[in-house]
């Protein structure tokens, strides 16, 4: 056994991450975008579906795990391992939300800016973290990309900004005007990000698997590419030039399409890594 | 004794392993209360120094393996149906006796045969005094015509004994290993091997896979499978070309030299080079590096037997330790002894006159293989196994009504299976021993519970590898009422009413020790172990156990029995540029039956230890050719010849040609081996059924 | 303390008797083994050298696995062998990520092939990752690792680096050996000699 792929992680850490990125990437740009000037009943919504959403991540984390009754004993590495780091991080962001959930249910209006400060903050480091946690399996070529956790944060912070679209779209929360514009852009940037990922990936397995899909036998990179990112973007360039329209139907189509790259993107990243080749008589020749 | 822990008595007694029967590695097993818990390798053993494989280690889990027969069984319902009844020692050895007699008296001796598997140690030997005693000519065995006879007889022609099977590693400057690997299946030698190289002997592996041993060699000479013999003529031409031979020595000790060296004039390198696909200046640097290296050893086993040319291979390997003056002298090949205990190689301990003479004639095989089924003075003569099967199913020349089979498995381990199994569906009573439902055992009309090495006092003496030291093995548990294979016979031939048979296994080892003037519990109680030490030169002084009483190069009793009396290189029956036609469809040249340290031919995959370390059988492929069929390591492929196919998983190396693949045997169901062989043609005059070198193709089976 | 562990890889054949010695003797279950021999080939045929090399934990000075492990199960003791606390491990398997000798196995309590029995307590570790200790269970008895006693070549040397009369010692200064990825940082304690 000279090199292998990761198998240790499967489709429910895929989940993990995807769902807490897109949940804090809710969470973050609501609050950003829809301004702090207040919670209503339909920022308990929105920021419970974040909540929710980085609840199930967990949850179905902790269903992965062979010991998951053993959960709380997570958190006690802090120092040195960015998965009790992540435990922290997402724990301290769900009390944020209850602590936000709680607040608007009790008709406070406003939120404190520490509170939102230390909410988008949370949320920031929550959508990125798992970026840094595969950064540190130093073994992994594929993951040893300094530029993983800001693609990680960018794919959160996007999923984010879909999911607000698509809240947007059936509650009218009034944010197209700043939406449109960013939303292509963000595309744009999370497509640059990912180029620039690659490129920078030279030589490892999972760059080889990522290039030659048949080989892999996997459909990957049409759903992370061609639907994840070309369709979204096209959706979100009509949108911004050409206003509504039949922009109805472009606004979901380009959300759900992004977030299914964005998932089949963690996937992907997950399936395509490998341990690298142990070696001695090549080492001995050089 | 106790150790330090609550009320556990901890013993360690030291025994020799068994299960393979041929190296009898001296171990160390741990017991608590009782309980066997650990092995391993005893490095005080005067013969094996710490040598042990995984299979040994492995042995706790064969001892305790929840599916050990544990009483004899009785079939009930359909033969093959799995539906057993539980029966009494007593009842189950009345039936088979019943049944050999009534086959006996209705059909005669030679409707029942005997087949046992492979070398166990010596109750072997004991076997055949058991089917001697019985009457019939019929005793046969899983390897038989593929295994030891055929180099067995090919040196005691060449020089009066099985010199080849004791290289002197101690003091040998060279080894030559030709078509075996001993790391993965006799790890005394292996041991004093490495301990050879380590000192800076050189080594020569011939082998079409770069297997264990391979890899440590100072030179790989990747022969095509079943060319060999042209690669010894081949060496042998320069050798003798370039005077390396050793002079003094042929012209003391050998006869026929000159007629050798004429007929290796034609071996040139260059041609066998094309013959062999192996590179022309290796076949010349190996050739030098083994006659300049004085003194020099060759390392053999199975391989040599299991072509469609085992005689002229073994006759050819052999000739190269006699021209370069390293048969009988230290750090060459030497001559077995013994410690002095009754040796059990002998006609008189095996007793084949107790078969009345005109049944002799009539063993089947006989005239088509006199080789192995006739009597000549360098054999002990066997049935043929594709004779048997034939004479099963068609009853030609006879009918044969009975198949006594003691820790064989004839349903997997010999040549074109689907015949097998027909002719073992047929046969009209079955009888199996065994530790386990074997493949052939779940066809049985009655089952025997066999027991394992740890369950069996014995003696160390299988011919093949003891140095010397006679030592011995000790009973530490018992498992049901399995008891081990000679017991099982004693019963047999007790109620068989068979004369000169022992009455208990006690007396049996007893009598083997009696020029000893010791018991086997004696020599137990005393170390187990009688010393022998090492000889060298006996037959160069006292001459050689051939008619001549010289090395023979040139046999005269091979030319007297219509044979060459000379090694001459053949082409195998289906190859490349025998059957270019067939070569096209079966591009492939296929060598099957390499070994892996964790298995024993069909045995042993359901100890979980070493199923774990091995759990599916591989294909050798090139790398390359793989690549080009679209086949990735680890992946599901199918083989498959003319005569059947299977399926195995594709394991990628650069150390095989790319148009040659390796096959492993021993395993069940569509991955053995067997299915892809003919029996149709074997060997002449010996009946080798050839398992290296036929042809086969190779796919990929991915959706 | 610190113990550590030199191959020689000239000896070393590929046999296998330390991996089933070290099943044997861990009870390990199925599909796990702490110790393996791998195979490493270079060159094209027939010009292939092929090396045979046991792979087991390192017991890593710097051991990644011992970073990440969120819950400290993972610990270092002070005979210098990295150990885990069946007891704290959640199995979430970032450590089996982090080691770069793939010498973690997670303990799914994994079915054997068919025909082949459930044999040991391998499985009463499920749900927690398990690897090589170095049999520490038997260092205080002044007995190697089984799988250094197991080899039938003599490849395998074990000792304390600290003790400058060790054999390990002397091994690891005179030989110069190497270590599998080394430039990694890790500071594996198992060195291997006779790579050409």
């Amino acid at each position: 056994m000279q090199q292998r792929p990761q198998t240790e992680w499967g489709v429910r850490v895929t989940l993990d991450f995807f769902l807490g990125g897109a949940g804090a990437g809710l969470l973050g740009t609501y609050l950003i975008v829809g301004g702090l000037d207040g919670l209503n009943k339909l920022s308990l919504k929105i920021i419970g579906a974040g909540g929710f959403l980085i609840l199930a991540g967990l949850l179905l984390l902790a269903s992965e795990l062979g010991h998951p009754s053993r959960s709380t004993r997570s958190f006690a590495n802090f120092k040195t391992s960015w998965m009790a780091r992540g435990a922290i991080l997402n724990v301290v962001l769900l009390g944020l939300v209850a602590v936000l959930m709680m607040a608007a249910s009790l008709g406070i209006r406003t939120i404190t800016p520490e509170i939102a400060f230390c909410t988008v903050i949370c949320s920031a480091l929550v959508a990125s973290y798992p970026g840094f946690l595969l950064f540190s399996a130093k073994d992994i070529r594929r993951w040893r990309s300094p530029l993983l956790p800001a693609l990680m944060f960018c794919y959160s912070v996007m999923s984010g900004l879909c999911l607000l679209s698509l809240a947007d779209n059936v509650y009218g929360l009034g944010m197209s005007m700043i939406l449109q514009p960013i939303l292509p852009i963000g595309v744009a940037l999370v497509a640059c990000l990912l180029w620039a990922f690659e490129k920078g990936d030279r030589g490892s397995k999972g760059a080889e698997y990522w290039q030659s899909p048949k080989a892999a036998g996997r459909p990957i990179p049409v759903l992370v590419v061609g639907l994840g990112l070309v369709l979204p973007f096209l959706c979100y360039l009509y949108l911004m030039l050409f206003g509504m329209g039949f922009g109805t139907a472009l606004i979901p189509l380009g959300a759900i399409s992004f977030l299914i790259g964005s998932f089949f993107f963690r996937h992907s990243l997950l399936r395509s890594a490998s341990h690298e080749p142990m070696t001695l008589l090549r080492q001995a020749r050089t | 004794m106790s150790t330090g822990h609550l009320n556990v008595q901890s013993e360690t007694v030291k025994t020799c392993c068994c299960i393979c029967g041929h190296n009898q590695c001296g171990v160390e097993v741990r017991l608590e209360n009782g309980i066997v818990k650990e092995i391993r390798g005893d490095k005080d053993d005067p013969v094996t120094q710490g040598a042990i494989c995984p299979k040994s280690i492995a042995s706790v889990q064969l001892l305790y393996h929840p599916d050990r027969l544990k009483v004899p069984l009785v079939r009930v319902g359909e033969r093959g149906e799995g539906k057993w009844r539980e029966a009494s020692w007593d009842e189950a050895i009345t039936i088979v006796s019943d049944k050999l007699n009534r086959i006996k008296s209705e059909s005669g001796a030679e409707a029942v045969v005997m087949a046992r598997g492979t070398n166990r140690g010596s109750w072997i030997r004991v076997f055949n005094r058991f089917a001697n005693l019985f009457g019939t000519p019929n005793w046969t065995e899983s390897g038989g015509a593929q295994c030891f006879t055929p180099r067995a007889i090919a040196q005691s022609l060449s020089f009066g004994g099985n010199a080849l099977e004791w290289p002197d590693f101690a003091k040998t400057k060279c080894v030559l290993v030709w078509g075996t690997n001993p790391p993965a299946t006799w790890p005394p030698k292996a041991r004093k091997l490495m301990a050879a190289r380590k000192r800076g002997a050189k080594l020569i592996v011939v082998d079409p896979v770069q297997s264990n041993i391979a890899a440590k060699a100072d030179l790989w000479l990747p022969v095509r499978p079943g060319s060999d013999v042209a690669l010894a003529m081949g060496m042998m031409h320069v050798i003798i070309g370039e005077g390396l031979y050793n002079k003094d020595y042929v012209e003391r000790y050998c006869i026929g030299f000159e007629d050798l060296a004429k007929r290796v004039l034609d071996y040139t390198p260059k041609k066998v080079a094309e013959i062999t696909w192996v590179e022309e200046k290796l076949i010349v640097e190996a050739a030098r590096l083994y006659a300049n290296s004085t003194p020099a050893c060759t390392e053999v086993a199975a391989t040599l037997d299991e072509v469609i040319d085992p005689i002229q291979l073994s006759r050819a390997v052999a000739i190269l330790g006699c021209i370069t003056g390293n048969v009988d002298v230290e750090g060459g090949n030497i001559f077995p002894h013994s410690a002095g205990q009754v040796s059990i190689d002998t006609n008189a301990f095996i007793m084949p006159d107790s078969v009345p003479a005109e049944l002799r004639t009539k063993r089947l095989g006989g005239d088509a293989y006199p080789l192995l089924s006739k009597n000549l003075p360098v054999n002990y003569p066997m049935a043929h196994w594709p004779t048997i099967l034939d004479a099963i199913l068609t009853g030609k020349p006879y009918p044969v009504r009975a198949i006594l089979e003691i820790g064989g498995n004839p349903w997997l381990s010999i040549a074109n299976s689907k015949r097998a199994h027909e002719a073992l569906r047929k046969v009209e009573f079955l009888a199996v021993a065994d530790l386990f439902l074997s493949k052939t055992a779940q066809m049985a009309d009655v089952v025997l519970p066999a027991s394992s090495w740890l369950e069996q006092n014995g003696l160390a003496d299988s011919s093949q590898a003891t140095y010397g030291p006679l030592r011995s093995r000790q009973k530490l548990a018992s498992v049901g009422e399995s008891v081990s294979d000679i017991e099982i016979m004693i019963r047999l031939a007790r109620k068989l009413n068979l004369p000169e048979f022992w009455n208990s296994e006690e007396e049996y080892l007893d009598s083997l020790l009696k020029p000893l003037n010791v018991t086997f519990a004696e020599l137990r109680a005393a170390g187990g172990t009688v010393d022998s030490p090492m000889s060298y030169g006996k037959h160069l002084r006292e001459g050689f156990n051939t008619p001549s009483g010289k090395i023979e190069l040139y046999s005269g009793r091979l030319k007297e029995w219509g044979y060459d009396p000379l090694p001459f290189y053949r082409e195998p029956h289906e190859s490349p540029y025998s059957t270019p036609e067939l070569a096209k469809e079966y591009p492939f040249v296929m060598t099957t039956g390499r070994r892996v340290s964790t298995y024993f031919h069909t045995g042993l995959r359901n100890i979980p230890a070493l199923r774990d370390v091995k759990p599916v059988p591989l294909l050798d492929i090139n790398l390359s050719t793989a690549e080009s069929l679209g086949i990735r390591d680890g992946e599901p492929v199918v083989v498959e010849t003319p005569y059947g196919q299977i399926s195995l998983t594709a394991s990628l190396t650069e150390g095989i040609h790319p148009r040659v693949v390796g096959v492993p045997h021993g395993w069940a169901d569509n991955s053995n081996d067997n299915l892809l062989m003919n029996n149709q043609v074997c060997s002449v005059g010996i009946g080798t059924t050839p398992l290296r070198g036929t042809l086969c193709r190779v796919r990929s089976v991915k959706p | 303390m610190k113990y550590a562990m030199v191959i020689d890889l000239n000896q070393c054949v590929g046999c296998d008797a330390c991996t089933v010695a070290c099943k044997l003797g861990n009870d390990t279950g199925t599909d796990i083994r702490w110790g393996r021999v791998i195979t490493e080939e270079l060159g094209a045929f027939p010009d292939v050298k092929k090396l045979y090399v046991p792979i087991l934990c390192m017991q890593c000075e710097n051991a990644e696995c011992l970073k990440v492990c969120p819950t400290k199960a993972t610990y270092r003791d002070e005979r210098g062998l990295v150990l885990i606390d069946y007891d704290k491990c959640i199995g979430c398997k970032y450590c089996m990520e982090a080691c770069p000798y793939m010498a973690r196995h997670f303990n799914e309590a994994k079915q054997p092939p068919q025909g082949v029995p459930v044999i040991g307590n391998g499985n009463l570790r499920k749900g927690i990752v398990e690897k090589c200790t170095f049999c520490e269970d038997r260092l205080s008895d002044g007995k190697p690792p089984r799988c250094v006693e197991a080899c039938p070549y003599d490849a395998r040397v074990f000792g304390d680096l600290e003790d400058p009369e060790a054999d390990v010692t002397k091994l690891v200064q005179k030989e110069k050996p190497l270590v599998m990825k080394p430039d990694g940082g890790y500071n594996p304690s198992v060195y291997y000699t006779g790579v050409k």
